[in-house]
């Protein structure tokens, strides 16, 4: 439901935007907002319809009354919802790392800001030891840079701190 | 007999031993760079291609052959084992594919797709050989109404394979179509949802986009689920079984010769072929409503069609000089470089070299089953260690491999926030698939639309109007329409009987 609203809000606020770029040129013809207005409108529309659909659901499941015999057929919204995320935390230390990493690249650059990465996913996330995830780390890097830049010619960001 | 004897020609003059040696070499180097994410087959080909200057032309072209034909495979190699595929095209058999191998069947799904690539390139490549003039003056004919028509028969057929979820299918596929007109408008220059971002004025890269929502949005869906087991079994179940041939046997043909004839006609070519071979079967399948929880059909289908369809966009390249996709285009490049001049008359002006560059895609598809089907199983190995060991390196990799493709660090950050949109998108049960087909062929139907535009002063009847066009509007109109209409026809027969009742 929260999702499908999501999904109306963006293909809603892409489709206002849109009318600025003009949907239709001169001769009729199609005008640089015609494509991005009208994807962004079907986007509002199905979100708007999974909202909906979620809404009625919810609105079933809390009526006894109903016998659930809310509308017939599939619905769209969270037919199938995964399992409740069992470390919903652990997520969310690896996504900070990976944004962290990747705000550091700009300065340590791609190998030891990636090296520190591996480092810290396999020592502190996973508490598998310093020494392990030190050679871990190491050998990230060292194969990354050994594939990519050595043998590839993938010139990897440097940083300005060690430029 | 004369197409005989030059077919005969092209293969003595492709089998030699030094060709054989290169196209082994051309496989090994192209399976390693395929299982780089970001580096597709197109740039792998654009990378290796300084290895092969100074080498007799038809050498150099067997060598890219087998170069081409193993990046495709390391690319399905990390769709199956990690969730990450390398190009649009390998999208399809990552659905199935990492499904089989959570369930530790990744050596016969990484099997099966050899074998699929395998018939694949039997079949059509004689097709290549004997039909491409003819499929060459038919490929004119395809105009952007018809272009523009068969990607919209593509994305709204997309939305049936998401199964219950037809809504989120359509949404996501109408997500990545905004998506693609990001940056600046090709026909006027104006810049479209760039809020001033002078990274977003080229547009959204789709390589990125793929590894962030199946690579890292999988990979945190697997860490807030504690971590993936480590996958033991034993050395008889990675190999397919008769059942799997027996289940893939017919999909794997079909699609082949659908993916050839998708592959003649200008637009994404592989990608296309790709999710049309998996929908076709989706809906032949006795047991379609299964697919995307690891059925092997489901593996060989795409593969065989995302082959067979490169063969195909072959027939523009080779008879028109016109390169059918990005891949073409970099081996049409290579072409020009060794003074190889593809057009109308190429076939009867160097016949020698025609018939030995088909004769050479083929060497490299054999080669590229001997390589690596014996391959398979130890590749599929790699599941067997801990994932608290796999996924920093699959990080590392995947983000790297975004930045490779542009050697930009804002591709990086679109990976990161594509990760945490395919993250939540796979909680919530939306499909990645469209999303990728709307941003790929996004860009292709919009040219495709302004071109039709342009063509008939604004009037949109002329899809109309056109008999080719007309019937992908009306394919398009069934497959929106008739679920909706069997489901409302399904909805009054369950409410007559309550009625009368009471």
């Amino acid at each position: 439901m929260i999702t499908g609203a999501a999904v109306a809000l963006v293909g809603g606020v892409a489709a206002v935007l849109s009318v600025e770029y003009g949907w239709i040129r001169g001769g009729g013809r199609v005008g640089p907002g015609f494509v991005p207005g009208v994807s962004a409108s079907i986007m509002a529309a199905y979100g708007t319809a999974i909202t909906v659909c979620g809404v009625v659901r919810s609105a079933a499941d809390e009526d006894p009354g109903t016998d659930g015999a809310a509308p017939a057929g599939p619905l769209p919204d969270e037919a199938d919802p995964r399992e409740r995320p069992r470390d919903l935390g652990s997520t969310l230390q690896v996504l900070g790392l990976m944004l962290a990493a990747i705000y550091a690249m700009q300065w340590l650059g791609f190998l030891i800001s990636f090296s520190i990465l591996s480092f810290l996913l396999v020592g502190v996330v996973d508490r598998e030891g310093w020494i392990r995830a030190a050679a871990y780390a190491v050998a990230v890097g060292v194969t990354t840079w050994i594939v990519f830049d050595v043998t590839l010619g993938v010139p990897l960001p440097p940083g300005t701190l060690l430029r | 007999m004369e197409t005989l004897q030059l077919i005969a020609n092209g293969f003595a003059q492709a089998s030699s031993g030094t060709n054989i040696l290169f196209v082994v070499l051309g496989v090994t180097l192209g399976t390693v760079i395929g299982l780089l994410p970001g580096l597709g087959s197109a740039t792998g080909v654009a990378i290796l291609l300084p290895l092969t200057l100074g080498l007799d032309p038809l050498t150099a072209l067997i060598m890219l052959a087998g170069l081409y034909y193993g990046a495709q495979y390391g690319g399905s190699i990390t769709s199956i084992l990690i969730a990450t595929p390398g190009e649009p095209s390998q999208v399809m058999t990552t659905l199935d594919g990492y499904q089989l191998a959570r369930a530790g069947r990744a050596g016969p799904a990484l099997a099966m797709a050899a074998i699929a690539s395998f018939v694949a390139g039997t079949l059509t490549i004689p097709l290549l050989m004997t039909l491409a003039p003819v499929l060459g003056d038919f490929a004119l004919r395809f105009g952007p109404p018809e272009e523009f028509t068969l990607m919209l028969f593509g994305l709204v057929s997309v939305g049936g394979m998401t199964g219950e979820n037809r809504s989120k299918g359509l949404a996501m596929a109408a997500f990545g179509v905004a998506l693609s007109t990001v940056g600046f408008d090709p026909q006027t220059g104006l810049a479209r949802y760039t809020f001033g971002n002078s990274n977003l004025f080229g547009g959204i890269g789709f390589v990125p986009v793929i590894i962030g929502v199946f690579a890292i949005g999988e990979l945190l869906s697997q860490v807030s689920s504690g971590g993936a087991e480590p996958i033991r079994t034993r050395f008889r179940d990675m190999l397919p079984t008769m059942d799997d041939w027996r289940h893939s046997k017919w999909p794997t043909i079909r699609s082949s010769f659908l993916g050839f004839f998708i592959g003649v006609l200008p637009g994404a070519g592989a990608t296309v072929a790709a999710f049309f071979g998996y929908d076709l079967e989706r809906r032949l399948s006795k047991r379609g409503d299964q697919f995307g929880s690891g059925m092997i059909e489901a593996v060989a289908a795409p593969e065989a069609a995302n082959n067979s369809a490169v063969n195909g966009s072959f027939v523009p390249t080779l008879t028109l000089g016109i390169p059918g996709s990005a891949t073409t285009a970099v081996l049409l490049g290579a072409l020009l470089l060794y003074g190889v001049r593809p057009g109308p008359f190429f076939m009867q002006e160097q016949p020698d070299l025609a018939w030995g560059l088909m004769a050479s895609f083929y060497l490299g598809n054999v080669a590229l089953l001997i390589l690596n089907l014996p391959m398979a199983p130890v590749f599929a190995l790699l599941l067997r260690i801990r994932y608290v060991y796999l996924y920093p390196g699959i990080l590392v990799i995947s983000l790297l491999g975004a930045y490779a493709v542009q050697n930009s660090s804002f591709a990086v950050w679109v990976a990161a926030v594509f990760g945490v949109i395919g993250y939540l998108m796979q909680r919530n049960g939306y499909p990645a698939a469209p999303l990728v087909l709307g941003l790929v062929l996004g860009g292709i139907m919009e040219q495709a639309l302004v071109r039709s535009s342009s063509m008939s002063g604004g009037d949109f009847t002329i899809f109309l109007t056109r008999p080719i066009s007309l019937a992908f509007v009306l394919l398009s109109v069934a497959i929106l329409g008739v679920p909706t209409l069997l489901r409302l026809l399904r909805t009054r027969g369950e409410r007559r009987p309550v009625e009368e009742s009471a």
